[in-house]
């Protein structure tokens, strides 16, 4: 218990809570601020108080979940068609080192292009429906590439010669060494990534009008001049977008309990008042026996 | 026998080895002595086949060979267990025995209760150890140990050696020892090769006096032996 406390980053932990609860504040007092002082008749920027009612009656609907899950499935699905081209060709250029000087300039331009110029072209060569998944495809793309990138030149290059002299065979190799290496960087991009991915989504939502989808719904809503609801819906997608990311930090931490020896300590403190209670309820059931 | 004939090495323009010749005996601990920045590791990687020779030939080059590197190389993201296993499994795959084999490894140096520890939360010499069964655990014929206590303080060096002793007395291995420590060759090695600077060459193999694990290292004959290769290394 004491170890767990000392080590397991207890206190670190309580203080990540206060800052955080000490941001919301902040934001939220600002966020009052605003909706007071900027065009309060018209209500632009609609209260606090006001945007968390309209989210309660927006999640009444049944529109809500239809939108909420078409963005997201649609973030998702645009996420992995980017992700997974993105570590092929990050693998590949790690192979053969030609091929990064060939991707290059495309990343350079996916980079530098402007997403709002890249919607318009975009809508002009296929149409509105592929919009969100080819404009995320292209935002994300070079993010996780470059990362994946990196992640396998900074694989140690002395624990592959000793995998070599003793003799451990490629397959072995990758998932011994490769994988464990590279996983801080797959989580971090896929963390950055996601976050990116859902608010591109999002904002080719607006211009590709997708029905059900968030985009479409805040689109809807600045047409009625309805800015409550609007606001509310940046506020859901806001929600959404730290839940996964939130998501991903958890999955990411349990699964590199070397790097988050913590999270060891945690485990083994779990397990042994798990023994603990087991061993209490046997002592309890066994009394309960020898009474009757 | 492992023999180098007329071996020569190359990295840009710095020569490494004009033509050396030398014997690594079967069975046999040979210790090897050169000033820093000889030559010594490219020697070693040479007999584990990840280094060919520019020219020349190595003579009855080891399949298989353990390594102990001069840093311990364990992968961070794997429990002493694991490092263990990572090396070890593909040469037993009945999971009961090796599972035994590690066992037995991790409480012959000490680490039984740090099989679950990841090398982040080891000491220096706990790493070092784990490196070391990590090559003695490998079931190959010829090991290469390349100044691997160097790093070590002397109390924990002199617990790994007798440990690294223990394991040859039971297990004949080849094995080519590079050190500084002239007292760390003498209680672990069969003979010395002393070796002079860049291009390397071998000046000198001594057969170390008396019984490996009997010796005295500081009697009457060893302080002569000593002297003898100090004055041998202070003049080439």
């Amino acid at each position: 218990m004491t170890k767990f406390f000392k080590d397991g980053g207890f206190k670190g932990r309580i203080i990540k809570v206060i800052c955080f609860l000490l941001a919301l504040t902040v934001i939220i007092c600002i966020w009052q601020y605003l909706s007071e002082h900027f065009y309060p008749r018209i209500g632009v920027i609609p209260s606090p108080l006001k945007t968390l009612a309209t989210v309660r009656s927006e999640m009444a609907k049944d529109s809500f979940f239809k939108a909420v899950f078409g963005t997201l499935s649609r973030s998702i699905i645009s996420f992995v068609y980017a992700f997974v081209p993105a570590f092929i060709l990050a693998a590949l250029s790690h192979i053969f080192k030609p091929l990064k000087q060939f991707f290059n300039p495309f990343i350079a331009i996916c980079r530098a292009m402007p997403t709002i110029a890249l919607i318009f072209i975009i809508i002009l060569i296929v149409g509105t429906e592929k919009l969100p998944l080819l404009i995320a495809l292209l935002v994300v793309f070079p993010l996780v590439y470059e990362n994946i990138y990196a992640a396998f030149e900074n694989v140690d290059k002395s624990l592959l010669a000793m995998a070599n002299v003793f003799k451990v065979g490629r397959l072995r190799q990758i998932t011994g060494i490769y994988l464990p290496a590279i996983l801080p960087y797959i989580f971090s991009s896929v963390i950055a990534g996601f976050g990116l991915n859902i608010k591109v989504v999002i904002a080719a939502e607006v211009m590709g009008l997708p029905s059900m989808s968030i985009g479409y719904l805040i689109l809807v809503a600045n047409q009625r001049m309805d800015f409550t609801i609007s606001f509310a819906w940046l506020a859901i997608a806001v929600v959404l977008s730290y839940l996964c990311e939130t998501v991903l930090k958890i999955i990411s931490r349990f699964s590199m309990p070397y790097i988050y020896p913590d999270r060891k300590i945690l485990k083994t403190y779990c397990k042994k008042a798990f023994h603990k209670v087991k061993g209490l309820v046997g002592a309890i059931k066994a009394k309960g026996g020898t009474g009757r | 026998m492992i023999v180098f004939e007329s071996v020569c090495k190359s990295f840009g323009a710095t020569v490494v080895f004009d033509g050396l010749n030398d014997a690594f005996e079967k069975g046999k601990v040979s210790c090897l002595l050169a000033p820093s920045g000889s030559g010594k590791t490219t020697l070693l990687n040479m007999v584990a086949g990840t280094l060919k020779p520019d020219g020349g030939t190595i003579k009855n080059l080891p399949e298989a060979v353990s390594y102990v590197f001069q840093e311990e190389r364990l992968i961070p993201q794997k429990t002493a267990y694991k490092n263990l296993e990572f090396v070890l499994k593909p040469k037993y795959p009945d999971a009961k025995k090796l599972g035994a084999i590690i066992a037995s490894h991790l409480e012959a140096a000490g680490l039984k209760d740090a099989a679950d520890m990841y090398p982040n939360e080891m000491s220096g010499g706990m790493r070092q150890r784990l490196s070391l069964i990590r090559a003695l655990a490998n079931p190959a014929e010829t090991l290469l140990m390349d100044e691997p206590f160097n790093a070590l303080d002397m109390t924990l060096r002199a617990g790994i050696t007798d440990m690294f002793l223990k394991y040859l007395a039971t297990y004949k291995k080849t094995v080519l020892f590079v050190t500084h420590d002239l007292d760390e060759a003498i209680s672990a090695g069969d003979n010395i090769h002393i070796y002079t600077s860049k291009p390397m060459r071998l000046i000198i193999k001594l057969e170390i006096p008396g019984t490996k694990g009997e010796r005295k290292l500081y009697d009457g004959a060893m302080t002569k032996f000593k002297k003898e290769i100090y004055r041998l290394t202070a003049e080439k």
